[in-house]
């Protein structure tokens, strides 16, 4: 999607028709608007959102210009309007809204004229309710421009409404995005714009239609029938529940964490107890690693496990293949007779010892089951032979496992140990730390473990929460199994089954999609932030590393590995969020424009270069708004070559002037 | 594809395992279950019914669990084929692959009481097995 330009029409301060067209194309897709605080930057900024999300405007007082209701009279009622041209996929609109306002009167006190009449001095604008017909979407079809019957569900489509204000940025807000309290805005956006929202819609609606069915059925069933629905449908009704139940605790879960991780900075802040906590640190590295290295054992463990039937076996094996050596070694296993020898025989219709036995002989008959008994014979012969093989090769192989058990149990054990020993440690460091001389280390501490022991329970509460979901699951399959059994026969009840167990395969699957396509995105997303984080953060840097976590946070990890977001200076917070907002941009599909309103406000002059350097090549557009101020010197030369458009807001009489410099 | 035998294609457990085999195998992918497939556990329990050196207890209402294609023809299949033979003594008996699977569901049917209780003997069903293993089974 791309903007062309953009009308404004007695809006706000932009008297009369004024014009922006705006740059496109692979490399000067720069639009630059400058002008000083006031000349009209943000009323640009609202209209862009306004006309295609009928947003934006709430705050802002009156839309139609003043100037434009000047000459009017009180009670008349003005427009002012906004047309934005845009492409999208070789299609050309044209998006159109217009703002109707009566003028009224501002009564400003007892002032009396001549004649006794009240005297107004100035008025206001009185917005009058929004109509359908105000919003106008045009589509180029087959050459000719006809209206979009659903504008917004396309203008959605385009360009996300749930996410739009990371395509609209507005610079004042851009360094509170990536502030360690506004963790939420962020969740939520990735959320949006990859319209999980939707999916979660999705899953929720299947599983009430999962439930109406179960509540159908049981009105149309009968005895046993009926009292199985009827445990369905309470173990339905516990697993919503139940889900309500680990909402509310994976949301405590996430404030409990956010809160440790607050206590533990204001800790790590106090210079008495640095080293202790750099201790602590250390020991919690630790810790992880033995987990880690435990598990991975006790992976190799379970792995060894799914054949360790052959180790209890082994006894057996070898036993047998004993007996079976010693029976090859008496001979009581003889070796193969050769059938093609017999089968010559009985075609030569006589015997080596000179005897007849033409076809329909005794003695041709007598061969002939003796061929029979030797095929039978040489299959079992056979059967030992291999046999005595692979119980060779399953006995090595038993030992082996056997091997690989110890080994891994040994492992597992030592692990263990050390994890224990670990923990003590912590809890000795722990208690040093509590006990601090100093009042306010020793309550900070305490809190800190408290939190820590509170999410600890909480993981514990949502583990319990759910096995008791699987357990409902389980049962609601027992149940339906006994329901398909009684009633086998009867087709409603056996519709009912197919469909019930279709709608939950199909549930079931849902959620594995979004699981998959929650976990790619995020890592997707996670790897554009790092990428442009990296090009747009000053070089000599101390943070390295950038990580967007499972519940979608966003943490900076210095060169220590410590998280380090809380160390960031506004400059580079800001660096953060340009890095996110250019990965949402880039994820939700790489095809929008960036519109930012004063974005450079706080930058520190390199962080400002590289970034006119890279969010040109970032972005298929960029529309920048800024004040004289925020773009000058090296920045502006680097940019320069990117610009294809620039225009100054010109204020004056209370009226802003849209001018090529 | 896979290559025809003369092997039965099912085998079946008793129903009244059927319950607890599904226990066992619920949480597949949580590292404290051993079993990852039903054969894994109709092996281990073959083995143990074997070892108790007692009439194996028919499987009275019969519960498909596993196809005979999921048999490892180098190590499932001989070691039944062992199994059947050291309990029929004859050498001919190893080509009667149906009574041998017979035989072997037999077994399963008389083992896995002991198995299940072997493995949830604890909290952790990965552990106990070893656990049963290192003191039954494996040389210190």
């Amino acid at each position: 999607m791309e903007f062309l330009r953009i009308t404004l029409k007695d809006f706000r301060q932009y008297f009369g028709t004024q014009e922006i067209k705006f740059a496109k194309g692979s490399h000067k897709n720069v639009t630059v608007v400058n002008g000083p605080n006031g000349a009209g930057k943000t009323s640009l900024f609202s209209a862009i959102n306004w006309c295609l999300y009928n947003e934006g405007v709430e705050q802002i007082g009156a839309l139609v210009s003043k100037e434009a209701a000047l000459e009017k009279e009180y009670g008349d009622i003005l427009e002012c309007s906004v047309k934005i041209w845009f492409e999208h996929e070789g299609s050309k609109y044209v998006a159109t809204r217009i703002a109707k306002e009566r003028k009224v009167p501002i009564e400003t006190g007892s002032e009396e004229d001549e004649d006794g009449e009240e005297k107004y001095k100035s008025f206001t604008m009185e917005r009058l309710p929004a109509e359908e017909a105000d919003f106008v979407l045009l589509g180029d079809v087959d050459g000719n421009m006809k209206e979009v019957p659903d504008p917004n569900r396309l203008i959605n489509s385009v360009l996300p409404k749930n996410a739009r204000q990371y395509f609209l940025f507005d610079g004042e807000k851009i360094e509170q995005l990536t502030r360690p309290d506004h963790d939420n805005e962020i969740k939520e956006a990735i959320r949006n714009i990859l319209q999980l929202p939707s999916i979660e819609n999705a899953r929720e609606h299947l599983g009430i239609v999962i439930r109406e069915f179960t509540k159908e059925s049981k009105k149309s069933s009968s005895g046993n029938e009926s009292e199985l629905y009827e445990k369905i449908e309470k173990l339905e009704n516990e697993i919503v529940a139940i889900d309500t139940k680990l909402e509310a605790k994976n949301k405590e879960l996430v404030s409990t964490r956010d809160l440790k991780q607050k206590v533990e900075e204001d800790l790590r802040k106090l210079e008495a107890i640095k080293h202790l906590i750099a201790r602590r640190d250390e020991l919690e590295r630790e810790y992880e690693e033995a987990k880690d290295k435990r598990n991975k054992w006790k992976s190799n463990l379970r792995n060894s496990l799914s054949s360790s039937y052959l180790i209890v076996a082994e006894g057996i094996i070898n036993k047998c293949s004993e007996s079976l050596k010693e029976k090859k070694e008496k001979g009581l296993i003889p070796p193969l007779v050769q059938n093609s020898f017999i089968e010559k025989l009985l075609v030569s219709d006589s015997c080596i010892c000179g005897n007849d036995i033409c076809a329909g002989s005794e003695g041709h008959k007598n061969i002939k089951m003796f061929l029979e008994k030797c095929k039978e014979y040489n299959k079992a012969a056979q059967d030992l032979s291999d046999l005595n093989d692979d119980l060779g090769i399953i006995s090595n192989k038993a030992q082996n496992f056997a091997e690989n058990i110890k080994m891994a149990m040994r492992e597992v054990s030592c692990e263990n140990q050390n994890i224990e020993l670990t923990a003590k440690r912590l809890e000795d460091l722990h208690k040093e730390i509590e006990g601090h001389k100093e009042e306010d280390i020793s309550q900070l501490e305490k809190s800190r473990k408290k939190l820590e022991d509170d999410e600890d329970n909480i993981r514990a509460d949502i583990a319990t929460l759910n096995n008791d979901k699987a357990r409902c699951q389980n049962e609601i399959k027992d149940h339906e199994n006994e329901i398909e059994k009684i009633s086998k026969k009867k087709d409603a009840a056996r519709k009912f089954i197919e469909t019930r167990k279709l709608s939950e395969k199909a549930l079931e699957v849902l959620n594995v999609v979004y699981e998959k396509f929650a976990s790619e995105k995020r890592i997707e997303i996670e790897k554009f932030i790092k990428k442009v984080f990296d090009l747009l953060i000053w070089k000599d840097s101390i943070f390295t590393k950038v990580r967007l976590s499972d519940d979608y946070k966003l943490e900076v990890f210095d060169h220590y590995g410590s998280p380090a977001r809380e160390e960031l200076s506004a400059g580079e917070r800001q660096v953060l969020s340009l890095s996110f907002i250019a990965s949402m941009a880039q994820v939700s599909g790489g095809d929008v424009p960036l519109v930012m309103d004063t974005p450079f406000g706080r930058l520190f002059s390199i962080h400002r270069e590289n970034i006119v350097e890279q969010i040109p090549k970032l972005t298929k557009q960029l529309i920048l708004m800024v004040q004289d101020e925020e773009l000058k010197g090296k920045a502006k030369t680097i940019l320069q070559d990117r610009v294809g458009e620039e225009y100054n807001l010109i204020f004056e009489n209370g009226c802003t002037r849209i001018e090529v410099p | 594809m896979y290559e025809q035998t003369d092997w039965p294609d099912r085998i079946y457990i008793d129903e009244r395992h059927h319950a607890k085999y599904s226990e066992l195998l619920s949480k597949s992918d949580d590292a404290r279950y051993p079993f990852k497939t039903a054969k894994e556990i109709f092996m281990f329990s073959m083995v143990l019914g074997f070892l108790k050196k007692k009439e194996p207890s028919p499987v009275d209402k019969k519960k498909e669990v596993i196809m005979e294609k999921y048999l490892d023809s180098k190590v499932d299949k001989p070691l039944i084929k062992a199994l059947y033979l050291m309990n029929e003594g004859k050498d001919d008996c190893i080509i009667d692959k149906k009574s041998a699977i017979l035989f072997a569901q037999d077994c399963a049917n008389n083992g896995f009481d002991e198995l299940y209780d072997i493995v949830t003997r604890g909290h952790d069903m990965v552990i106990s097995l070893t656990e049963y293993l290192m003191e039954n089974h494996i040389e210190q």
